[in-house]
């Protein structure tokens, strides 16, 4: 007997790897996207083919939606009716994240994707992000709910091809073309008018401790916006923390702090942040000069279409004489 | 099932079954696990918790979920689990085991020493693996343990092991028995002492690894239901360790129902509610035991 225990127990072993091979257990994470999102057309049908190369084919266009990310909340809203919208987040509703809180009345919402309460609706998509449960869409899906995962979303250009292959992958695409030229023209009349400054102020991201470095939303908008990211020439990538110490050393010319404004586009409330207060940093040129701007968070922090307006928000905060808070002749698309 | 909706039995089918099962599974092995131990080592005390084999599982498994091989590889979780957990369990058998003679005492003090140790590395590699907060959130959640979420392919992974191991160790019953008369009449009566121990240990540490893989951390499931078993069946093994196999998967599956329904729409963590029930009841074996632990 004692003689068998290890061949057994090996055996035992070897019998589950076989069970559990090309399988993935509820155990993990999400992995990393492995590739782009793409739509393919056929002759009755499309085909969505996520970040992570999961197939969903459409034999006409879902009318039974759960969108699962803030982000396509937002973008949903603007390319379709609601009532093809049977579920969005919770965050939707919020004045102080959404962009879209107006829009989102009598809608079922949810703070977390959970399995059985989305299996009820019977929805035909699901709209997940990367950073979705991997638990919960792996449930999704082997009880025959189509989930869509979004895998890039960290630059303005694959914001844009997020908002063309949702305005596909739901039969909008007039709608999406029109949000993405005005997503378009909103940045290269930004661009234009700060392509010439002299002098590009140092900007640093400050969100709580945590800094913006390369890689980032905010890194291309202070680009685009005339200035230089000072968290991205100190080698940071990603949203880091950053210490104090690394914050005076760097000495920023401008500081931008998110805040939500209690009311999305009531700029009148003005915010007092802390920062202006600790000793430490009365000596910093942003603090000496007046220069730190508390900026709606909504538009720097969201991955949707609504994220140019960030770079309007920004490019009049470090050049008030070259861009306006509203630019003139650019105005947002209006449906229906 | 005439009257039910697609999406009724795609419930039934796909959430809440799986997740019954490998409840069942996990403390069924979990509780036999615990019935074993209490059994080679003759002390009302030992559990995979307390003598560092849950410990070393959760490092392991967090070790495989931060590394990122679970993903391609699905085995790795509860092979990890099982190799770390071997280490730490022959750690503590060895310190306790001097010439043969396995003292309870040291067997325990060894068992939260080594416990802590790979506690305290199972923060240090949540700590490394936070930055990425997916892998982190993953962790910190996976540590509470839980059956949520658990699919037909989770069952799959802890099924063989659980149940195999489970049928290996019930061969031991008639060995465990002779052991509760003492080691000395035991090795008398023909009995290898030593290798029985450690076959025992390898099995349900196997058990063990297997069910902590899929459900993370649910502590005292190995000491509660033993326990009390034996005030109703006895402390006879043959009768014993199927009945803690039952007890265990009952005790599990009513306990994921109470947490499942308790806070409703959200859910308490099954592992959070597992400790509130054990951890009293440890005490009161601790009161109970008191004069005896003080004497060995």
């Amino acid at each position: 007997m004692t003689r068998l225990v290890m061949p057994l127990l090996i055996l035992l072993f070897l019998f589950t790897a076989w069970l559990t091979s090309d399988r993935t257990i509820s155990t993990v994470l999400m992995a990393s996207p492995e590739g782009r999102a793409r739509v393919i057309k056929g002759d009755n049908d499309i085909t969505l083919v996520d970040a992570y190369k999961n197939q969903i084919q459409l034999k006409e266009p879902p009318r039974r939606i759960i969108s699962g990310m803030l982000a396509s909340d937002e973008i949903l809203l603007e390319l379709i009716d609601k009532d093809r919208l049977i579920g969005i987040t919770a965050y939707a509703t919020f004045p102080t994240l959404s962009n879209c809180y107006k829009k989102t009345g009598g809608l079922w919402n949810f703070m977390n994707l959970k399995v059985e309460p989305i299996v009820a609706k019977q929805p035909d998509l699901v709209i997940a992000s990367r950073l979705a449960d991997g638990t919960i869409i792996t449930q999704l899906r082997e009880a025959g709910v189509p989930v869509f995962c979004f895998g890039h979303y960290e630059s303005i250009p694959e914001i844009r091809e997020n908002v063309l292959i949702l305005g596909q992958a739901v039969n909008a695409d007039d709608r999406a073309q029109a949000i993405v030229r005005w997503m378009d023209q909103t940045v290269r009349e930004v661009r234009q008018r700060t392509k010439d400054v002299k002098v590009r102020p140092r900007v640093l991201y400050h969100d709580g401790g945590f800094t913006a470095g390369s890689g980032t939303v905010f890194h291309e908008i202070v680009g685009l916006a005339g200035g230089r990211n000072v968290a991205a020439e100190a080698g940071i990538t990603g949203h880091k923390m950053m210490s104090t110490e690394m914050i005076l050393a760097l000495k920023p010319d401008v500081i931008i702090i998110p805040q939500p404004y209690p009311e999305s586009e009531d700029a009148n409330f003005e915010p007092n942040p802390t920062l202006l207060d600790d000793p430490s940093f009365q000596n910093l040129p942003a603090v000496k000069n007046g220069k730190v701007f508390v900026l709606p968070s909504q538009h720097l922090n969201t991955i949707s279409h609504h994220v140019v307006k960030a770079a309007v928000d920004v490019g009049h905060s470090l050049h008030p004489h070259l861009v306006p808070k509203q630019l003139p002749g650019i105005t947002y698309p209006k449906f229906d | 099932m005439g009257g039910w909706e697609s999406w009724e039995k795609t419930i039934l089918f796909q959430v809440r079954m799986p997740r019954v099962l490998t409840g069942a599974l996990v403390g069924g092995g979990l509780a036999l696990a615990g019935g074993v131990m209490q059994g080679i080592f003759r002390n009302p005390m030992a559990d995979p918790g307390v003598i560092g084999i849950s410990g070393g599982a959760s490092l392991g498994a967090v070790l495989a979920i931060a590394t990122g091989l679970t993903i391609s590889l699905p085995i790795v979780l509860p092979a990890s689990a099982f190799l770390v957990s071997c280490i730490c369990a022959f750690l503590v058998y060895a310190i306790a085991t001097v010439r043969g003679k396995t003292s309870v005492m040291t067997l325990l003090l060894a068992g939260i020493a080594i416990g802590g140790i790979a506690s305290s590395l199972t923060s240090f590699v949540l700590t490394i693996s936070l930055p990425s907060w997916e892998t982190g959130r993953k962790i910190v959640y996976w540590l509470m343990g839980g059956l949520d979420g658990k699919t037909w392919t989770d069952l799959a992974l802890s099924t063989p092991l659980v149940l195999g191991g489970s049928l290996l160790l019930f061969c031991y019953a008639r060995d465990l028995d002779v052991l509760t008369t003492g080691e000395e009449t035991a090795q008398s009566l023909g009995i290898d002492v030593p290798k029985v121990r450690r076959d025992v240990l390898i099995l349900s540490t196997a058990v063990t690894a297997a069910a902590v893989a899929v459900s993370g951390t649910l502590v005292f499931v190995g000491l509660l239901v033993p326990h009390i078993l034996r005030l109703i069946v006895g402390p006879g093994y043959r009768f014993l360790l199927p009945t803690s196999f039952l007890g265990g998967a009952i005790l599990i599956v009513l306990a994921d129902l109470v947490a499942r329904i308790i806070i409703a729409p959200e859910e308490l963590r099954l592992g959070v509610l597992t400790s509130l029930m054990g951890g009293p009841f440890f005490l009161y074996l601790l009161l109970a035991h008191r004069f005896r632990v003080e004497s060995i």
